[in-house]
């Protein structure tokens, strides 16, 4: 099926079986020392590891519907923002345990996400995006309005923690594993559906949402099975991260637009459309900007410390990078993993029919698509005089 | 539930004093369950003083300071906000003048700033790196008052002893108050609580309106949740001054567009505003000066209390009113003067309020752990409950445990007694009190 060929395409050969190997040899390292960890770093960074898996796990839910539809979301922080006050609220104002209300915070962002998101995917390019993007500041003027009930702009006072311990340092490494099987589950579940036929017709949705209609296939039913998965991951890394001692019920936490900014940051850097990615860069993300914070050096020319210039300097570099590696961090290490294997095995790269290279990028498919639709757009309005 | 997001009303509908959000105050003591079981937290009333943990040495039985003095300082934004840096700047003078005084008993007083960046989960983060890396005997600072609410159950934790110098909220000393043994370990240095800044508005009311000439005030009010027990201050106790409250209005946080808001002020006939402002001060100043509006303008406004403000607002805040601790140049007691020399010829600029209770804040920890002999939190703690200190912003002593405002420092003529100043000619005057006073009050030349 013409799917299948794409998706494999748009994966950088996720399906060719020689590199399989290696890849999933260095996942499972990787897996390993996030295990080991708390044993391998002080304990501060055991706090930011924490910060990085949760951050990781948002990028992951974005990932599963922008990355793979191309349906841009620039208001995911809308699903963080749900899960987190609803699991919280009803924990301060009602006195349950986080056991039952983050199940319920669950269902809350999916039913909030399909209110947003089943009129809004009916809409393309643009339109959708700027539809997610009014949702959180609509979402952010409420909780300002009513700040009796949402705490304005400051938040919420923090929620029964699940797991607390007298020790601090027990509390803190505690917590890392509770995020750490959560992250692990979260990446195996998008990994299984992403994987199966159901992310090939997500991935053709991306290329060309026609083709999959021709093909007898409901793109919009598709678009939103993916946006209420995404939803349901976003609420439910919401909803414990505020129940942890690295998270609050609070907008510059889980609703700022920096939130939905950098989430899409990191997806797009590790690989739109991977998964993996958006895990691998979230977490080196998070932890590269909290390591910016700390840093007391004082840069000669600006007489500042670089802590007290340290969003500034992140972005720089986030944005370094972006140039540099447009098809992400995952596709490119891959890809040049695998060409410099073959150039060791003494093989000629070029006879490999079977892999794109990584410039083919998703980003160039959605930027093609807004095109479109924007022209489209323009001859509609008549305003396309060029 | 608290709704008075954005009527003009500002009655707290269950009228106590409650942070107005998350619920009862049940459901914040229920916040630190007993047991690790998730849900533990549901329907426990907590015994008191469950924690026997012995990191970093915090209420352990008593220690003697073996080393130096580590003191660890929230402040928001230290490098570009005059608020937070002069908490960083007044914590460092305080630590450098013990130091080469002899330190606390021959050992040096060492002080560690980190940027809450004026956000709760910020500031919980620094908080715990301080307790987790830099092992710190107590802290200081802190200026939001949504930070010190969010670390309060740590400080209770960790057992350290905490000396608030700029949030104003009275939830966090109703918690002392209502669960002494918990959170005994912290204090509010300064300013005085939210709802005594209101209170002392109402007493320079009674003092000076009159002579002022004004008989009919609009009551504007930023909504964030330090204003709310000031509105509740001047609800309760300006009918008192005899002046007739025309409009009352909690304006919306973040508000940029005063037009509409002064329009109304101008309609409803008002002599005059009375204000309390911190986030949003600027523009309702610069906006009130540039319009040229037909009422006077005064109350508590922060950034008006910055000594460079003038320079910074183009001379915008002429004949504009505010509350303050101290000015470079007002004797409050014979320490400020000096006081706020020695830091501008160390910092090269003059301290804004927080700098001068910051200043207190450390000199008075560093003399409790010489009057107690131990540095161990318990010992310290009543130490800082009998201290009366004499600092630059006034004698600073606490409410006691049984008060409603337990661990807050004392309002009054004989303890903190704040200071209005009039900017005249790009430069702070003080109006009252009487004792104080360099100049008379002086009405914008426009009206």
């Amino acid at each position: 099926m013409s799917a299948d060929a794409t998706a494999t395409r748009g994966l950088t050969g996720w399906l060719d079986p020689r590199r399989y190997g290696i890849r999933h040899q260095v996942g499972a390292v990787g897996l390993v020392l996030l295990a080991f960890a708390p044993y391998l770093v002080p304990t501060v960074w055991v706090r930011n590891l924490t910060i990085a898996l949760f951050f990781a796990m948002f990028a992951m839910s974005w990932d599963v519907v922008s990355g793979y539809t191309g349906q841009i979301s620039f208001g995911h922080a809308f699903f963080f923002a749900i899960g987190g006050y609803s699991s919280a609220l009803l924990n301060l104002e009602l006195g349950l345990p986080p056991v039952v209300t983050v199940p319920i915070a669950v269902v809350v962002t999916v039913v909030a996400g399909l209110l947003v998101g089943v009129p809004a995917l009916r809409l393309r390019g643009p339109y959708f995006s700027l539809v997610t993007l009014v949702a959180p500041t609509i979402l952010l003027n409420v909780f300002i309005l009513f700040s009796g009930t949402f705490g304005g702009e400051l938040g919420l006072d923090s929620p029964a923690p699940i797991l607390s311990f007298d020790d601090l340092v027990v509390t803190l490494v505690a917590n890392y594993y509770l995020a750490f099987a959560l992250f692990v589950g979260i990446l195996a579940v998008l990994l299984a559906v992403t994987r199966s036929d159901a992310g090939a017709v997500f991935t053709a949705i991306r290329e060309d949402e026609d083709a999959v209609a021709a093909s007898g296939l409901n793109p919009a039913k598709f678009k939103v099975f993916a946006f209420a998965l995404s939803a349901a991951v976003g609420g439910l890394a919401g909803a414990v991260f505020v129940h942890t001692p690295v998270g609050n019920p609070n907008p510059s936490q889980l609703l700022a637009l920096t939130v939905s900014i950098e989430v899409i940051i990191a997806a797009i850097l590790g690989g739109m459309g991977t998964i993996v990615g958006a895990a691998v860069a979230g977490i080196f993300l998070r932890l590269f900007q909290l390591y910016l914070g700390t840093v007391e050096y004082v840069v000669p020319v600006l007489d500042t410390a670089v802590a007290d210039v340290d969003l500034l300097l992140f972005s720089l570099v986030t944005l370094v990078l972006l140039f540099a590696l447009p098809g992400g961090i995952v596709r490119w290490a891959v890809h040049g993993g695998g060409t410099a294997l073959d150039n060791i095995r003494g093989r000629d790269a070029a006879t490999d029919g079977g892999r794109d290279p990584p410039d083919r990028d998703v980003l160039d498919a959605v930027q093609e698509r807004w095109r479109e639709d924007v022209a489209d757009l323009q001859a509609r309005v008549g305003g396309g005089r060029r | 539930m608290v709704n008075d997001g954005n009527q003009n009303t500002v009655r707290d509908s269950q009228g106590k004093e409650t942070a107005g959000r998350g619920g009862t105050r049940e459901a914040i003591l229920r916040r630190r369950p007993l047991l690790k079981a998730a849900g533990a937290g549901t329907g426990l009333a907590l015994s008191a003083g469950c924690l026997d943990s012995f990191a970093g040495g915090g209420g352990g039985g008593r220690e003697e300071l073996d080393g130096p003095l580590k003191i660890g300082v929230l402040a928001p934004e230290p490098a570009n906000n005059p608020i937070g840096a002069s908490i960083a700047n007044g914590a460092r003078l305080a630590a450098q003048q013990l130091t080469e005084n002899g330190g606390v008993d021959g050992n040096d007083v060492e002080v560690v700033v980190k940027d809450t960046k004026e956000d709760p989960g910020t500031g919980k983060q620094k908080y715990q790196e301080f307790i987790l890396d830099d092992e710190v005997h107590a802290t200081t600072g802190i200026f939001t008052s949504e930070v010190l609410l969010n670390i309060l159950d740590d400080i209770a934790d960790q057992q350290k002893v905490h000396l608030t110098t700029g949030a104003a909220t009275p939830e966090a000393s109703a918690r002392v108050n209502e669960d002494y043994d918990e959170y005994k370990y912290h204090f509010r240095t300064g300013p005085i609580n939210a709802y005594h800044l209101g209170t002392n508005l109402v007493d320079f009311g009674e003092e000076m309106f009159d002579e002022m000439g004004w008989e009919q005030i609009a009551v504007l009010v930023e909504d964030y949740e330090w204003t709310r027990p000031v509105s509740r201050a001047l609800d309760d106790q300006l009918g008192d001054t005899g002046v007739e409250v025309v409009m009352r209005e909690r304006y919306a946080s973040g508000t940029e567009n005063f037009t509409p808001i002064y329009d109304e002020v101008e309609s409803s006939g008002a002599d005059a505003v009375l204000t309390a402002m911190a986030h949003t001060g600027t523009p309702a100043i610069v906006q009130w000066a540039r319009q040229q509006r037909g009422f006077e303008f005064g109350g508590i406004h922060v950034p008006m209390q910055l000594p460079s403000y003038s320079a910074a607002t183009e001379g915008a805040c002429q004949f504009g009113i505010t509350q303050n601790s101290a000015t470079p140049t007002s004797e409050v007691t014979e320490k400020t003067v000096p006081f706020a020399n020695a830091y501008q010829s160390e910092f090269g600029s003059y301290p804004v309020y927080t700098g001068y209770i910051t200043f207190d804040a450390v000199k008075q920890y560093a003399q409790a752990v010489s009057t107690a002999g131990y540095v161990s939190s318990d010992e310290v703690v009543t130490a800082l409950e009998d201290s009366s200190y004499r600092g630059t912003a006034g004698t600073i002593e606490y409410y006691a445990s049984d008060h409603e405002y337990a661990h807050d420092v004392k309002y009054g003529q004989d303890t903190v007694w704040p200071l209005f100043q009039q900017w005249q000619d790009g430069s702070q005057e003080v109006i009252y009190p009487e004792s104080l006073a360099t100049a008379d009050y002086a009405s914008p030349p426009w009206i």
